[in-house]
């Protein structure tokens, strides 16, 4: 079932005058309820602004996006419930955090949601759990925590809502390795646990190859690629044409495959590469 | 050979507001040389210390305790900061925050019009500059419109046009795309290589650092290790204390020796890997 959906959404920046430039350009995507979909594409491919029209915050200047098979600008009351069930988390989301202590930045969301005070508490203890906030924490200001626990305090406040789709742009940007190993961990929990859509834009081709069940590529305002993970990274050289790329591990099989042995080039990850490696020196009669 | 830039037992703690609990050190002990030429990476996890040390570096921060010195210059001497800052440029990593003119050619002869250049040496510097990051097309380019990529390496123009010996990078390609960061990454080994600029960069990436002639890794204000990269990446368990890692093709060479597969230990690369392979392959 399609949870998200878009017909031919356009959106033009400053239109009107000489700065007029389109941003997404006919774009006809169908998301299905409980899918991990990666949105990669080169910086002004258009990924912030097509993401920013699935939540309402932007509206399109031409088409539509659906929600559960409805238009989300059909009426003001729509569009708000819409904004609590596809919760959306910025690039950079620590610098937005505004209150005195990290519960009460938590419980923004859900107290805009007009839930009771129990219901509140209930909804910002659940989401402090799974982004592994302890609960010292809740009392603390956000501002002296560091840069990844605010990161997943910005995160824990869109969760808090229990948002049935969950979009973030960049959420890994600029971490340490641990703090990247962390976050997507957390994200891929969120999904299998709750049943939720997951939407997640990244720069990093492991992240992406790692989590995600389909990817879009997008370039240029358009739709390049809408499909599954080893579809996409298995056009390797148009990937580069775009500037995005191949993960590293995959490449080394790309890079054995043009020299002419025969490997899988679908290798995302160490475990696999060590197996298609071990099979190819078994074959090779190189170990035994 | 006398260093560019050397950190005397340093520790710096930020500012206070009175009456609140003392911030933890930023950097706690931190003694290091980085000689004319080098390319060093810095690697750490958040919170380590190490854009503390990039901002330590021209003074824009000085110690709380012990000395920088830039070519023997403290950079606690105020009237001394003018010519430190000549010596040691430092790029941050949101080019958005760097980029002060509308126009690519004007944003970069922002700093030598500061110097108070004549105007044919400030043409000169920033064609120079510019040619030096690939970006000598795009001079009459509205700054904005250019993606993050081509923002960064003008504000690397930027920079380069002041003449300094020595850039320190605070992880310039965080915010990139593949391309993008490919880019950049060739633009500082570059002016490394070709215009023999003294380059330290802090990265996120292990395989950014596999790159560096040497890499510094900070934990918890303090440095942790100080050698060539692949040295550095022979220590796994220590790297991941320290909430980092090794480079993809580094954990794949281990797991494969286990195998007895001989990939050697180190393998930082694709290009590496991939030539290791061939060789083990060949040997048969």
């Amino acid at each position: 079932m399609a949870i998200i959906q878009t017909e031919n959404l356009s959106y033009v920046y400053s239109e009107g005058t000489p700065f007029r430039k389109t941003a997404i350009d006919n774009i006809n995507i169908s998301i299905d309820e409980g899918e991990f979909v990666g949105i990669i594409g080169h910086t002004g491919s258009g990924k912030s602004t097509l993401v920013q029209h699935l939540n309402g915050l932007l509206k399109p200047t031409s088409g539509r996006v659906l929600y559960d098979g409805k238009d989300i600008n059909s009426s003001k009351e729509f569009t708000r419930s819409v904004r609590f069930n596809v919760g959306l988390c910025f690039q950079y989301p620590e610098y937005q955090l505004f209150e005195s202590t990290v519960s009460k930045d938590i419980a923004f969301g859900p107290k805009n949601m007009g839930l009771s005070e129990k219901e509140i508490e209930e909804h910002v203890l659940k989401a402090a759990d799974f982004v592994g906030l302890k609960k010292d924490m809740l009392v603390k200001s956000p501002f002296d925590l560091s840069g990844g626990e605010k990161r997943r305090v910005a995160i824990a406040g869109v969760i808090a809502m229990e948002p049935k789709v969950l979009i973030l742009d960049e959420p890994t940007a600029g971490l340490d390795p641990r703090g990247r190993d962390t976050i997507s961990d957390m994200i891929d929990n969120y999904r299998i646990s709750t049943g939720s859509t997951v939407i997640v834009v990244s720069h990093s081709m492991e992240d992406v190859a790692r989590n995600a069940s389909k990817v879009l590529v997008m370039n240029r305002g358009k739709v390049e690629f809408f499909t599954g993970v080893k579809e996409v990274f298995s056009n390797y050289e148009r990937l580069v044409e775009i500037g995005l790329n191949v993960p590293e591990i995959t490449g080394i099989f790309i890079d054995l495959k043009s020299k002419g042995y025969d490997v899988r080039t679908d290798i995302y990850s160490v475990g696999e590469a060590k197996k298609e490696l071990v099979r190819l020196f078994k074959e090779r009669g190189i170990l035994k | 050979m006398e260093n560019i830039v050397e950190f005397q037992n340093i520790s710096f703690r930020y500012s206070e507001d009175e009456g609140e609990e003392k911030l933890p050190l930023a950097v706690d002990g931190v003694s290091l040389g980085i000689k004319p030429g080098e390319c060093v990476a810095i690697l750490g996890h958040n919170g380590s210390g190490k854009s503390t040390l990039a901002k330590l570096s021209n003074s824009i921060l000085v110690p709380t305790e012990g000395k920088v010195l830039v070519k023997g210059m403290d950079t606690a001497d105020e009237n001394l900061s003018y010519d430190i800052r000549k010596t040691v440029g430092v790029v941050f990593q949101n080019p958005d925050n760097q980029i002060v003119a509308s126009i690519v050619e004007e944003d970069v002869a922002f700093g030598p019009e500061n110097l108070g250049l004549p105007r044919e040496e400030i043409r000169k510097r920033v064609d120079d500059a510019l040619k030096a990051v690939d970006m000598y097309e795009y001079r009459s380019h509205e700054s904005h419109k250019l993606s993050g990529g081509q923002k960064q390496r003008v504000a690397i123009a930027g920079i380069i046009a002041m003449r300094p010996e020595c850039i320190f990078f605070d992880e310039p390609t965080a915010m990139l795309d593949p391309k993008g960061r490919k880019e950049v990454m060739d633009t500082v080994f570059r002016l490394n290589r070709d215009y023999n600029i003294t380059v330290v960069y802090i990265t996120h990436f292990m395989n950014e650092a596999a790159l560096a002639d040497r890499v510094v890794v900070m934990d918890n204000a303090k440095i942790l290790l100080d050698a060539a990269p692949k040295e550095v990446f022979k220590h796994e368990e220590l790297l991941k204390k320290a909430g980092l890692d090794i480079p993809g093709c580094a954990l794949l060479a281990k797991e494969l020796r286990k195998e007895h597969i001989n990939i050697p230990d180190d393998t930082l690369t694709r290009e590496e890997f991939t030539q290791s392979v061939l060789n083990l392959l060949g040997e048969k």
